[in-house]
């Protein structure tokens, strides 16, 4: 049972907090949006980003470096819904695999997208933030190698090897499809 | 060999420059400010029994088991979820949208059984946990419960409308003293009287079940349980509704006479695409005697439209757009999407022209000549493709930059001067596309075409420079 104070002290969402959403929130949405693919699902992880920090913000030493703390949390939510629909695309839509007529091409293509952003998801967690970082804020490998700690090689190692990953996936689509 | 890897390379390519492509910024407010409504509004974000991890720095599989349990309890509590996640009894099953609202401890969030009232004013709209929408006109007393399969709505007395959303596994139920109507994604009336209750379908198909008679209805059609309660024009019986003019317009289509062109085979897109007479009736003020350039033929289209749409419903004049600041590029076209059935969809173009086109599942063009295939299309436009089950349009900028926009029922429609090529704010929906080597794709829910808040979706093509 939910406590009528609890929910008081949820419509009126502390001014701190509701800065910091104001201040990062289209961060997390781009950023989400980017890895989902999609508007809807954007929105929920914008959504569980800022309840998870909501519950912790009481308390949480967050506050005082939120940039950090919700870019991690938007790019392992927004991946953790991309291997959710993983189940989805090779049963549900599994129709769209079997057809080889030209004019499905553009199906073809969006299954394609969406089996690269699920391989994007089964990248290890680091490789995968190396990843986003890269090619959806288009950070250099010296300024990821600086904001992660770790060596511009580094950097450019876990790029190529995801980017490989990532090739891997398009010729096993495709010799799906052949 | 060289040639899959030059495939494989560019698929590559594309996908890794789509992840860079900026979100429009009207996208992110608004999404943005609804998810803070949400966070704000919503008491069953801070269920105590949900315990959130603070962030982990702990490997990854052991991280992702807690926070997908986390993840699907908070996806539960948002405004709009499915069927399948229906709540406990202390959590809230609606969220009125807006109104005036009757009922002890007023809040916005609706608990399973309260009686929820509206005075002689009305106005009130609920959203429901599944997705669905209700509502009220005066004096109506109602409330929420959960059936065996989804949600039953209980209503005493009063009319209401219902837009159901689509439901996944289980169903929206109506129920009166005399009867229950299960749906499973439509749009309807239902009026519960002293006497006996009317049920009234805009949209889709509903199952009546009154005593031991059990009736299906079709768009048009409507069924009294009392003899007493006459049958009624359903023009009449939802005008009331702030959305009257979309209810009507659906209503409309939907019992036009059948000139809906059958879902077109692969490959066989047809070269002429069908014309809707209804479309065309609503053209003939505009074919007499138009003799302006696309924009104001575009213009006297949208006047005739409103105003039958007006005239139907009965409604006062509102605010329509102001087409002299809606700048079609000079070697451009727009178009706008008239109308939505089924799966087919119906557009009307700057020239006054009018096309509709339904196909199954696959892309197809609109360009300035009508519809052609997605893959074959050379020509501007933009290329369209309905989802599977039909929730979602896509709309992808085809060979040139586009824009679009959706004008709103009540809302004026001014142009943006900080960005003179974009729409105001005014704009619900505005989204633009100026690069023609990454190809944007929008997606609408088709549920917003025609249905919720009503409005025209349009489009603005630019032809690159000689074609």
């Amino acid at each position: 049972m939910i406590a009528t104070n609890t929910i008081l002290a949820v419509r009126q969402l502390p001014e701190e907090f509701e800065s910091i959403f104001r201040e990062h929130s289209e961060f997390v949405y781009r950023t989400a949006y980017r890895v989902t693919g999609n508007a809807e699902d954007a929105e929920d992880v914008t959504q569980i980003v800022f309840l998870k920090l909501f519950r912790t913000f009481p308390s949480s030493d967050i506050r005082s470096k939120p940039k950090a703390y919700l870019y991690r949390a938007t790019v392992n939510t927004a991946l953790n819904v991309v291997r959710s629909r993983r189940h989805h695309v090779l049963t549900d839509q599994s129709d769209c695999f079997e057809s080889d007529a030209p004019w499905r091409r553009s199906d073809r293509e969006e299954d394609m997208q969406e089996c690269l952003r699920i391989a994007l998801a089964d990248l290890k967690p680091k490789a995968a933030e190396i990843f986003i970082l890269r090619y959806v804020h288009g950070y250099s490998d010296v300024e990821i190698g600086n904001l992660l700690g770790t060596s511009r090689g580094t950097i450019a190692i876990s790029l190529f090897r995801s980017r490989a990953r990532l090739r891997k996936s398009i010729r096993n689509y495709q010799g799906e499809q052949s | 060999m060289t040639s899959h890897r030059n495939e494989t390379d560019r698929i590559l390519d594309r996908f890794l420059q789509e992840l860079g492509d900026p979100v429009p910024s009207v996208r992110v407010r608004r999404s943005t400010n609804r998810v803070l409504e949400n966070l704000g509004g919503f008491d069953t974000v801070l269920d105590p029994a949900a315990r959130i991890d603070a962030f982990p720095n702990t490997p990854r599989k052991r991280r992702w088991v807690p926070m997908a349990a986390v993840a699907a309890a908070l996806v539960a509590a948002a405004v709009m979820v499915s069927t399948l996640s229906l709540p406990s009894s202390a959590e809230p099953i609606a969220k009125r949208l807006n109104g005036k609202f009757i009922s002890s401890g007023d809040t916005n969030s609706i608990s399973e059984g309260k009686v929820i009232r509206t005075d002689i004013s009305g106005s009130e709209v609920l959203a429901l946990r599944d997705g669905s929408r209700v509502e009220m006109s005066e004096s109506v007393e109602l409330s929420i419960n959960r059936a065996t399969d989804g949600i039953q709505v209980d209503l005493s007395k009063g009319n209401i409308i219902v837009t159901a959303a689509k439901q996944h596994n289980g169903h929206l139920y109506v129920k009166t003293k005399d009867c229950v109507v299960s749906v499973v994604g439509t749009v309807f009336s239902v009026k519960a009287e002293a006497t006996g209750s009317r049920v009234a379908v805009i949209e889709g198909e509903v199952h009546v079940q009154h005593g031991d008679v059990s009736q299906t209805l079709l768009p048009g059609q409507q069924v009294a349980t009392n003899t007493e309660m006459r049958a009624v024009p359903i023009q009449s019986e939802i005008g009331w509704s702030q959305d009257a003019a979309v209810h009507v317009a659906m209503l409309q289509q939907a019992t036009a006479p059948a000139s809906t062109p059958a879902p077109a085979q692969p490959g066989t897109v047809p070269a002429n695409p069908d014309l809707l007479g209804e479309i065309r009736s609503i053209l003939a003020p505009v074919d007499q005697g138009e003799a302006g350039g696309p924009i104001e033929k575009n213009k006297a289209f949208f006047n005739s439209l409103w105003e039958r749409n007006r005239e139907a419903a009965n409604m006062q004049q509102l605010t329509f757009p102001d087409f002299n600041n809606w700048a079609t590029p000079p070697n451009g076209f727009s178009f706008a999407i008239a109308g939505f059935q089924g799966r087919t969809i119906s557009f009307t173009n700057s020239k006054g022209e009018t096309f509709s086109y339904g196909c199954t599942d696959c892309s197809f063009v609109v360009s300035e000549n009508g519809v052609s295939k997605a893959v074959t299309a050379a020509e501007p436009g933009v290329e369209f493709k309905l989802s599977a089950d039909g929730s979602t349009l896509t709309a992808t900028c085809h060979a040139a930059p586009c824009s679009m926009g959706r004008w709103i029922t009540g809302m004026s429609w001014t142009k943006n001067t900080a960005a003179p090529n974009a729409w105001g704010n005014s704009v619900a929906l505005m989204i633009s596309k100026t690069n023609t080597t990454t190809p944007q794709t929008f997606t609408i829910a088709t549920s917003q075409l025609m249905r919720q808040q009503g409005g025209f979706v349009l489009f603005v093509v630019s032809k690159p420079a000689g074609q």
